[in-house]
C-alpha cells in the first residue's frame, strides 16, 4: 500500500516562543488532514504517524501532551488505539477526528476515556488550537487533584513508615513525637537537611487535636528580613506605600492549627525578638494595626544546624532556645538507618509513579537495593526521593536493577567489592585481574541496558569491538545459547512499553512487519518528528545484509585481537 | 510594627516550685507569674540534668496541668538525647 510521504522538516521554534511547547501527536491516514492541522497548529510541536502502530511506536519514543486520533485507520480503529493509551498513560489527552459524526461514535470516545470528540470540518480546523488548550488545562487541572490525592496518600503512607521505623534512633522520636502531639508545647526538630523533619512534623499535626486546623510550613531562610514581619504577621490597609488591601500573615494562617518554622536557625536577631513575643504572648500585631490580634497556633521548628552552639556563640536568643527546647529531636540521617531503605525506595517509587500518571510503580530489584544499601546518602531522604523520581521518569522496566542506577551511586559499591577481594585467598595473587574482570562485567552489563539490549551500540559505546563484548559476556556466562543474545537484552527487549501491541492476530493489519519499517505506509519510520529527524543506530545495524554484518564482525575481531 | 511592641510585664513573680523523678530523670518546674495590663500569665521553668526549658502558659490555661505534661516529655525527650 503505498501512500504519500511528508518530508519531515525540523521545526525550529520561533524566537521568543516558549523552547518546550506541548507536543501533539497527529494521527490520520489522510495526508491532506495532515497539512490542513499542520497550517492551525502554531507553536505547538507536531508529530505525524499515519497509523495506529506508527502512534503508540511514536508515544513509546516521544514525549506527547496532546493525541489528535482518526477514528479509522488503515491497520486498526482510533478507538482501540485510545483503549491502548488509556491503559498505560493517564497524562496524554486524546481528541478523536473523524469524518463521521454519528452520536453513538461521539459517546463511545468519551467513554472510553477521550478528551474530545470534534467532526473534520474547516471550522474545527481553524479552533483546533483552542480544543488543544482546553485539554492541556483539563490534564493540568487533573494533575493538580491528582498530585493532592498523592500527596495526602503519600503522607499517610509516610506516617505509617515513621510508625513502623526499624530505626531504634527514629523509634524512639517518633514515639516522643506523639506524647507531645497532644500538648500547646513547641518542638524543635534538628536533623540534617532532607532527613524528613517537615515529615515528622506533618506526623506532630496529624496526631494533635488541631489536626483538621491548618498546617502553614514557613521556610525562613527564603524570606528576607525586612519583609518579615509583613509575612508573619499581615499588615492592614494603607501600612505602607502600595498596601492597598489588608493583608493576612503566616501566622494567622495557621490559627488554630500548626505553624512550621523550617531552617529557624537562620533567623536574625530581630526576627528571633518577634518570634520570642509571639511564642510568649499568643498575639500578632498586623503591620500598622492598633491593636494586637490574639493566634492559637501550635509552632514546630525545625533547624540543621545544632541551635544549642549558636545559642553559645551568641548568634541565637538563649530565651528562644530555652521556648524551642522543651522537646528537642533529632531526625537520624538515612545512613545511620539503612534498615528502613527498601521501604521508603518503595513508597517514594509508588509517590512519583502516582504523580507521573504510571500507574503500577517499578519494583526495585535485589541488586539496585544493594547498591542503594551501601551508598551514603549525604543528602538523605531527599537524595533518594530525586534518585526515586528519575527512575520512575527514566526507567523503561517493571523491575529497577543495578544497572539503571546511575554510576555515582556505584562507588561504594566498587569500594565494597575491593574489599570482598581483598578478603578473598584466591585473590592474594590476582587481585587486580579479578578485580578489573569484575568491573569489566558491571561495565559491560551497565552499557547493554543504557543502550536498550543493543551489544553493537555498547561496544562502541565502550570502544571495543563486538566480538570482545561478545567474548567478555560468554566468560561471564551471560549468553543466551538459544540465540546467542544476552538474557539482558531479551529482558529489554521484553519490557520494551509498546511491543505488546497490536496483539499477534493483528499484526496483518498493521502491515505484518514489526520493526514499524514496511509497514504499508511507503517506507515511513514511525511516528515522523517535526523535529530533527533520526533513526536508531540498532535500526540501522538490524537492516544490514548478514553478509556485510559478518564483513564488519571479521574486521571487528581482527582489531581487538591487534 | 508587627509584633515589635514592647513587653507589658509590669512584674514578674515566682509564685511555686514543684519537681518529680520521670524516667529516671529528676525534673524541676520553676512557676512565674507576669502581671501586665494585658492581665496575668504563666511561664513554667523547667530544669533537669542541666538542660533548661521555658514554657509559656496560654492566658487563661491551667499552669499545673501544662507543667506535669512537660516536665515528663521534657525529661523523656533528655533520656532521648543522652
Amino acid at each position: 500500500m503505498s501512500q504519500p510521504s511528508v518530508t519531515s522538516q525540523p521545526q525550529r521554534p520561533e524566537q521568543g516562543k516558549e523552547l518546550a511547547a506541548p507536543t501533539v501527536l497527529v494521527v490520520d491516514d489522510e495526508e491532506s488532514f495532515h497539512r490542513n492541522i499542520a497550517k492551525y497548529l502554531g507553536h505547538y510541536r507536531r508529530i505525524n504517524a499515519y497509523t495506529g502502530w506508527q502512534a503508540l511506536e511514536a508515544l513509546s519514543k516521544h514525549h506527547v501532551d496532546v493525541v489528535l486520533l482518526d477514528l479509522n485507520l488503515p491497520d486498526t480503529t482510533g478507538f482501540q488505539v485510545l483503549e491502548q493509551i488509556r491503559k498505560e498513560r493517564d497524562d496524554i489527552e486524546v481528541i478523536m477526528c473523524t469524518a463521521h459524526s454519528e452520536i453513538r461514535n461521539a459517546v463511545e470516545a468519551v467513554k472510553k476515556g477521550a478528551f474530545d470528540f470534534l467532526v473534520k470540518s474547516y471550522e474545527n480546523y481553524q479552533n483546533i488550537h483552542e480544543h488543544i488548550r482546553r485539554a492541556l488545562e483539563y490534564r493540568r487541572t487533573k494533575r493538580e487533584l491528582l498530585e493532592s490525592r498523592t500527596h495526602k496518600n503519600w503522607l499517610r503512607e509516610a506516617f505509617h513508615l515513621l510508625e513502623n521505623t526499624r530505626s531504634d534512633m527514629l523509634s524512639l522520636v517518633v514515639r516522643l513525637a506523639r506524647r507531645v502531639a497532644d500538648t500547646p508545647l513547641t518542638v524543635l526538630i534538628e536533623g540534617e537537611s532532607g532527613v524528613g523533619k517537615e515529615v515528622l512534623a506533618r506526623y506532630v499535626h496529624s496526631c494533635s487535636d488541631r489536626a483538621d486546623g491548618p498546617f502553614v510550613t514557613v521556610n525562613v531562610s527564603a524570606v528576607p528580613p525586612t519583609l518579615l514581619g509583613s509575612y508573619w504577621f499581615g499588615h492592614v490597609k494603607g501600612a505602607f506605600t502600595g498596601a492597598d488591601r489588608t493583608n493576612i500573615g503566616k501566622f494567622e494562617l495557621a490559627d488554630g492549627g500548626t505553624l512550621f518554622l523550617d531552617e529557624v536557625g537562620e533567623l536574625d536577631g530581630d526576627a528571633q525578638l518577634k518570634l520570642l513575643r509571639v511564642l510568649q504572648e499568643r498575639e500578632i500585631e498586623r503591620l500598622g494595626a492598633n491593636e494586637p490580634t490574639p493566634v492559637n497556633v501550635r509552632v514546630l521548628a525545625a533547624t540543621n544546624k545544632r541551635l544549642h552552639d549558636e545559642v553559645k556563640f551568641g548568634r541565637f536568643r538563649e530565651d528562644l532556645y530555652f521556648r524551642l527546647n522543651v522537646l528537642h529531636v533529632t531526625v537520624p540521617p538515612l545512613r545511620d538507618r539503612p534498615e528502613d531503605l527498601p521501604e521508603l525506595a518503595r513508597l517514594l517509587l509508588r509517590k512519583h509513579a502516582g504523580m507521573m500518571g504510571r500507574g503500577e510503580a517499578p519494583g526495585l530489584g535485589v541488586g539496585a537495593l544493594e547498591v542503594l544499601r551501601r551508598y551514603d546518602w549525604p543528602g538523605n531522604i531527599r537524595e533518594l526521593e530525586n534518585l526515586m523520581m528519575r527512575l520512575v521518569a527514566l526507567a523503561p522496566r517493571t523491575e529497577i536493577r543495578e544497572d539503571d542506577i546511575p554510576p555515582e551511586y556505584w562507588l561504594p559499591t566498587l569500594n565494597q567489592v575491593a574489599d570482598d577481594f581483598v578478603a578473598r585467598p584466591e585473590a592474594r595473587s590476582n587481585l587486580f585481574h579479578l578485580a578489573t574482570q569484575q568491573f569489566q562485567r558491571y561495565l559491560i552489563r551497565l552499557m547493554i541496558a543504557r543502550s536498550h539490549g543493543n551489544k553493537r551500540l555498547a561496544a562502541r559505546a565502550l570502544g571495543i569491538s563486538y566480538t570482545t563484548l561478545k567474548d567478555k559476556l560468554r566468560e561471564a556466562g551471560e549468553v543466551d545459547p538459544e540465540d546467542g543474545e544476552s538474557s539482558i537484552r531479551s529482558a529489554a527487549r521484553v519490557a520494551r512499553p509498546s511491543a505488546s501491541w497490536p496483539p499477534p492476530d493483528s499484526v496483518d493489519l498493521a502491515g505484518g512487519d514489526e520493526s514499524g519499517e514496511g509497514n504499508g505506509r511507503g517506507g515511513r519510520s514511525s511516528g515522523d518528528v517535526e523535529g530533527p529527524h533520526f533513526r536508531l543506530e540498532d535500526e540501522r545495524t538490524a537492516a544490514e545484509s548478514p553478509s556485510a554484518r559478518s564483513g564488519r564482525e571479521r574486521r571487528g575481531r581482527s582489531s581487538s585481537e591487534d | 510594627m508587627g509584633a515589635t511592641f514592647e513587653p507589658s510585664e509590669s512584674s514578674v513573680e515566682q509564685v511555686a516550685e514543684i519537681a518529680g523523678v520521670h524516667g529516671g530523670v529528676e525534673v524541676r518546674a520553676v512557676f512565674y507569674a507576669l502581671r501586665s495590663s494585658r492581665g496575668m500569665r504563666h511561664e513554667i521553668a523547667l530544669e533537669a540534668s542541666g538542660h533548661r526549658a521555658v514554657v509559656d502558659v496560654p492566658r487563661g490555661g491551667n499552669p499545673r496541668s501544662v507543667a506535669e505534661r512537660a516536665m515528663s516529655i521534657f525529661a523523656e525527650s533528655l533520656a532521648a538525647r543522652v
